[in-house]
């Protein structure tokens, strides 16, 4: 327990969080117009389930989650929709997002609670079912539905719950002021999902740079004593990026989470201070998640800090609110200065997501100097909290070598920018590799299309085949229906039809005479096994079909956003198995035609022995 | 005494030493070359493996396998326009190969089949002619596209005798925004927003009563 | 057919240090400047470099072998000894033939990604010279054999070092008057230089 672990790399960047915490958290002034972008989260957006014109309350579902990652998302004022239309919202490209607008007077605030829970009694079931509805997702910058992460029980055993409140990025004391204030709520927050998720254990983790917020947890902790579950704080020397969740793991149980695998593959959930308080809110409170601790900070700001602001608000609103300089401000960032997005204009709307607003000056923020050639001086691996090689990265993500940078262990980089931060040559290494990675998914895609497609085209294919050999099945019959004797009745009333019939298939009676003709019966007879050995091997590939379709459907998925993946993976193993079936029917439409005309032969060879071929009536 | 004819007859004894050893040689390729005869080809499958699948025939070829199969006994490999240069570059890297430039016009945007479907008589050429069975229909039916399936191969617009097909851009998740490569040394990062300039301030907003 | 096998430690040092002179102090790609022609053609990647150098294992050691033998056991004999290259040119065409067909089978996209440079294994210049200077050193059949598969473990060696460079050469930020084939020269000559400090360290010829 006092050994102390510790991840590799990580820089020491100047913290600058002394601004924004003078102050205790404000709540900020009650928006009059708030704008819900529908894709504030991981995963699918979420789909309105309110019209233009109704009047909502605080609190009010506004939008349902779709498919198993998603998240719902709730009005955060009382007042009337007044659009839902594509808006600007931050993002790297600004582009625009399908958002609910709501428009109240500033001073109405009415709630629209869900009945409150003891979360100590109630179970399971009822608390998932209340953080479906609660529409909570990572506060610290992830945006990844609690309620998904809430049901890792369900695919891997948790020993322990890690409470995520490093906040190691420069700017960001959100964390820091919601511990101060609320540790308790934190805390009970905490039990509330180990108890959802099976851990025995509740660890702290928290940088050393903040001596207010480990008194207040040491409090907290000493009030919940009495609690089953064991929590303990573990403060450590600040570095960046502790607080990234493999790091922090690694440091405070030296467990190494496997490459491209989750927390959960070694026991361990993490999750931020804010999102905690927030699933305590909508499960003791019944308070949806309407608003968040943002910190504004930033020398443009005459009067930083870090305030409570309704999801919605306008940017512009909050900055003006911390008395922003505008002559001054030069750049914009939502989130930190290393992992965070700048913007291009002040009235986004404030989203789950940001966690904090830096209003930067020139001075402060720089513009970023000039890229130049990498001299290959690998200081950029010494800083990687991964172990990646970030130069090797580089080149192949440059050259677009993806398999390559994939090999490299590419998609473990967390974008930490620790490797930019030390690049001599000033690379901006993170949007190599970001742009990789987003290019490596694109061509996945394709690779999987393409495939599906060649998938159908085969079923097309089989499909085309079976429906012939049914057709040429039944015409050989027909045609031995016509040659046999017992027809003679039904001659002269099918004469017309079967003209043309026996016509067409007396130019191929000829040629299937010969290939079944009583002359060659070995010809019949390896064609009749050469249809058998292909049955088999046709109702093997069916199987083999069957059995790979139900191990996929029914192996685990991970909680990746891989979902839509793998179910169009179990629609491209469906079609493949019905190819499969095709050909096992045409193969076998083919064989009872074989074994019919075998069969014809066989009695027509004996009946040539007795009556002169009264079939000749027949072939005419 | 073999010595002695073989002085004698020296250039003789050389080329029949050499025939012999020819002979000698040969049949042992020659029972090699039997014993170790190779049927199948599986390059075919890892050819094919890089092709779109389209199997839109604008290779010249029915479909892409057959095209994988000629590609592997020799043809050239910038048939392929749905596949574009990516397709070049992986077969070129594949198979040892230069990268040639693409014969034929290059497809910008990945497109999808849209029946107008008001117009459409319900004549079932385009579901015959579809290589995928992306087409929903029935005779006398209403026919539709499932434009998540559609590969964009183009060969149900000839088919259709009212002429009620229109090749839209798909609209997917992998056309959504990609993050674009840094333009290299010598730039500042482009990573952020195209139309800012870092000198300037992020725009304030107008102030207007309502919004747009 | 007397095949000296000696089992005392002098001998196992004496096959050693052929092997680590053909390899390394006289590798016969770097040191000697024989086989540069698929040295420079085949390792633009990896995976057909390490291809080529298991074919040209192959074909080396057999034809150093199959020289052997056909220069003590036919042409010397029948005092044709002044027919020994068109001879030695003739076993490596036949062993080239046949790496040839095993390559097909066991690795067909290997066979598709190699190219002509397999039957161009045939015309490397180190295969033949391996079998001359074996010759011209009077080697027993184990000398002539462990001569062949050590040149074969240099070139191997090489190569796949090459190789590597080779790759990383291509993304790297080269200048443009050296892209190309130019730098992967240069960067050969110090590979070069680099292999010229194995001088010295055996003297082939001593026990």
């Amino acid at each position: 327990m006092a050994r102390a672990f510790d991840f590799p790399g990580g820089i020491h960047p100047p913290a600058r969080k002394a601004a924004s915490t003078q102050r205790p958290i404000a709540q900020a002034a009650l928006p009059r117009r708030v704008m819900l972008p529908l894709g504030q989260h991981v995963g699918q957006p979420a789909e309105p389930c309110v019209a233009v014109g109704e009047r909502v309350n605080t609190g009010t579902r506004v939008a349902r989650a779709q498919g198993l990652i998603s998240a719902d998302v709730h009005a955060s004022i009382t007042g009337e929709v007044i659009a839902i239309e594509p808006y600007p919202v931050p993002h790297p490209a600004g582009l625009n997002e399908s958002c609910i607008v709501i428009e109240g007077d500033g001073i109405r605030d009415d709630w629209a609670l869900l009945p409150s829970l003891d979360w100590r009694s109630a179970d399971d079931d009822t608390l998932h079912a209340r953080l479906n509805a609660s529409g909570v997702v990572g506060l610290g910058g992830g945006g990844f539905p609690t309620q998904v992460k809430a049901r890792v029980r369900e695919r891997h055993a948790i020993d322990t719950l890690i409470v995520n409140a490093a906040e190691c990025e420069p700017y960001i004391s959100a964390d820091d002021m919601t511990l101060r204030e609320h540790a308790a709520d934190v805390l009970e927050g905490a039990q509330l999902i180990a108890k959802l998720s099976g851990a025995q254990r509740i660890i702290i983790g928290i940088e050393d740079d903040k001596p207010e917020a480990i008194t207040a947890l040491n409090r907290a902790i000493k009030a919940a004593k009495t609690e089953t579950v064991e929590i303990t704080l573990k403060a450590f020397p600040p570095r960046y990026p502790s607080g990234g969740e493999k790091q922090l793991i690694k440091r405070l149980l030296d467990r190494e989470v496997p490459s491209r695998g989750l927390p959960a593959d070694v026991g361990v959930l993490c999750h931020n201070p804010g999102t905690l308080r927030a699933a305590l809110q909508v499960v003791r409170d019944g308070r949806p998640l309407v608003s968040r601790i943002v910190t504004l900070t930033g020398e443009a700001l005459n009067r930083p800090g870090n305030v409570e602001a309704r999801l919605g608000t306008s940017m512009h609103e909050l900055l003006a609110a911390a008395v922003l300089d505008e002559a001054r401000l030069a750049r914009l960032v939502m989130g930190g200065p290393m992992m965070g997005m700048e913007l291009s204009r002040l009235d986004l709307p404030l989203v789950k997501s940001s966690n904090c607003l830096i209003a930067a000056t020139l001075d402060e923020l720089p513009t970023a100097p000039v890229e130049q050639p990498c001299i290959r001086c690998g200081a950029c691996e010494e800083a990687c909290p991964a172990s990646l090689l970030p130069q090797q990265l580089y080149w192949f993500a440059k050259s677009r070598e993806h398999d390559k940078a994939e090999l490299f262990n590419l998609f473990d980089c967390i974008e930490c920018d620790a490797c930019s931060f030390v690049c001599p040559s000033h690379i901006p290494l993170v949007d190599y590799y970001r742009a990789a990675k987003s290019e490596i998914r694109a061509h996945a895609f394709e690779a999987r299309k393409a495939e599906h497609a060649k998938h159908r085209f085969e079923f097309r294919q089989a499909r085309i085949e079976r429906e012939a050999a049914e057709k040429q099945a039944r015409r050989q019959s027909r045609l031995q229906a016509n040659k046999r004797p017992g027809s003679s009745a039904a001659g002269p009333g099918k004469s017309q039809p079967s003209n043309s019939q026996s016509s067409k298939s007396q130019a191929g009676s000829p040629q299937a005479a010969t290939a079944s003709s009583p002359n060659t019966p070995s010809a019949a007879e390896a064609d009749l096994k050469s249809l058998r050995i292909a049955q088999a091997a046709a109702k093997a590939a069916v199987r083999k079909a069957e059995k790979v379709l139900a191990r996929v459907s029914q192996s685990p998925g991970n909680k990746s956003q891989h979902q839509g993946q793998s179910d169009g993976e179990i629609e491209d193993l469906e079609v493949q198995l019905a190819t499969a079936r095709e050909n096992l029917a045409a193969v076998e439409a083919r064989l009872a035609a074989a074994k019919n005309a075998a069969a014809d032969t066989a009695n027509e060879a004996a009946q040539q022995t007795g009556s002169p071929a009264p079939d000749q009536e027949h072939t005419k | 005494m073999m010595l002695e004819w073989i002085n004698d007859h020296g250039m003789l004894a050389a080329i029949l030493a050499l025939a012999g050893l020819s002979v000698a040689f040969g049949a042992l390729l020659g029972y090699a070359g039997e014993r170790f005869r190779v049927e199948d080809d599986p390059v075919v499958e890892r050819i094919d493996a890089l092709l779109p699948q389209t199997q839109c025939g604008q290779c010249g070829y029915p479909g892409c396998k057959p095209y994988a199969e000629a590609i592997s006994q020799g043809d050239v490999i910038n048939k392929c326009p749905p596949g574009g240069d990516a397709t070049i570059a992986a077969l070129a890297d594949l198979l040892g190969r230069e990268a040639t430039p693409l014969d034929g016009e290059p497809q910008d945007a990945p497109r999808v089949a849209y029946i107008r479907e008001d117009e459409c008589i319900g004549c079932t050429k385009c579901i015959q002619a579809c290589p995928v069975d992306a087409i929903l229909g029935a005779a006398k039916h209403m026919h539709t596209v499932i434009a998540d399936e559609c590969t964009g191969c183009d060969l149900c617009l000839e088919p259709c005798p009212v002429d009620c097909i229109d090749m839209i851009p798909r609209d997917d998740d992998s056309d959504a925004w990609q993050p674009p490569l840094p333009a290299g040394p010598g730039h500042r990062p482009t990573a952020l927003l195209i139309a800012s300039d870092r000198t300037q301030p992020p725009h304030t907003p107008r102030k207007e009563a309502t919004h747009g | 057919m007397v095949i000296h096998f000696s089992l005392h430690g002098r001998a196992m040092t004496h096959y050693f240090l052929i092997l680590v002179s053909t390899a390394l102090v006289n590798n016969f790609v770097l040191v000697q400047f024989l086989g540069l022609c698929p040295f420079m053609g085949v390792s633009n990647k990896l995976e057909s470099a390490m291809g080529m150098s298991l074919a040209t294992t192959f074909v080396l050691t057999l034809s150093s072998v199959a020289s052997y033998l056909t220069f003590h056991y036919l042409l010397a004999p029948l005092g044709l000894e002044y027919l020994r290259t068109i001879a030695f040119i003739m076993v490596i065409a036949v062993i080239v033939q046949f790496t040839e067909l095993m390559v097909k089978k066991v690795s067909p996209l290997l066979y598709q990604v190699l190219g002509i440079f397999l039957p161009l294994i045939t015309t490397n210049c180190a295969v033949l010279g391996v079998a001359l200077l074996s010759l011209n050193r009077q080697s027993s059949f184990m000398e002539a054999a462990l001569y062949g598969f050590g040149a074969a473990l240099g070139f191997s060696l090489v190569l796949v070092l090459f190789a590597a460079m080779r790759e990383r050469l291509t993304v790297a930020d080269v200048p443009r008057p050296f892209r190309g084939a130019a730098i992967a020269m240069v960067t050969a000559s110090l590979m070069s230089l680099a292999f010229m400090g194995f001088s010295g360290l055996v003297q082939v010829g001593q026990g």
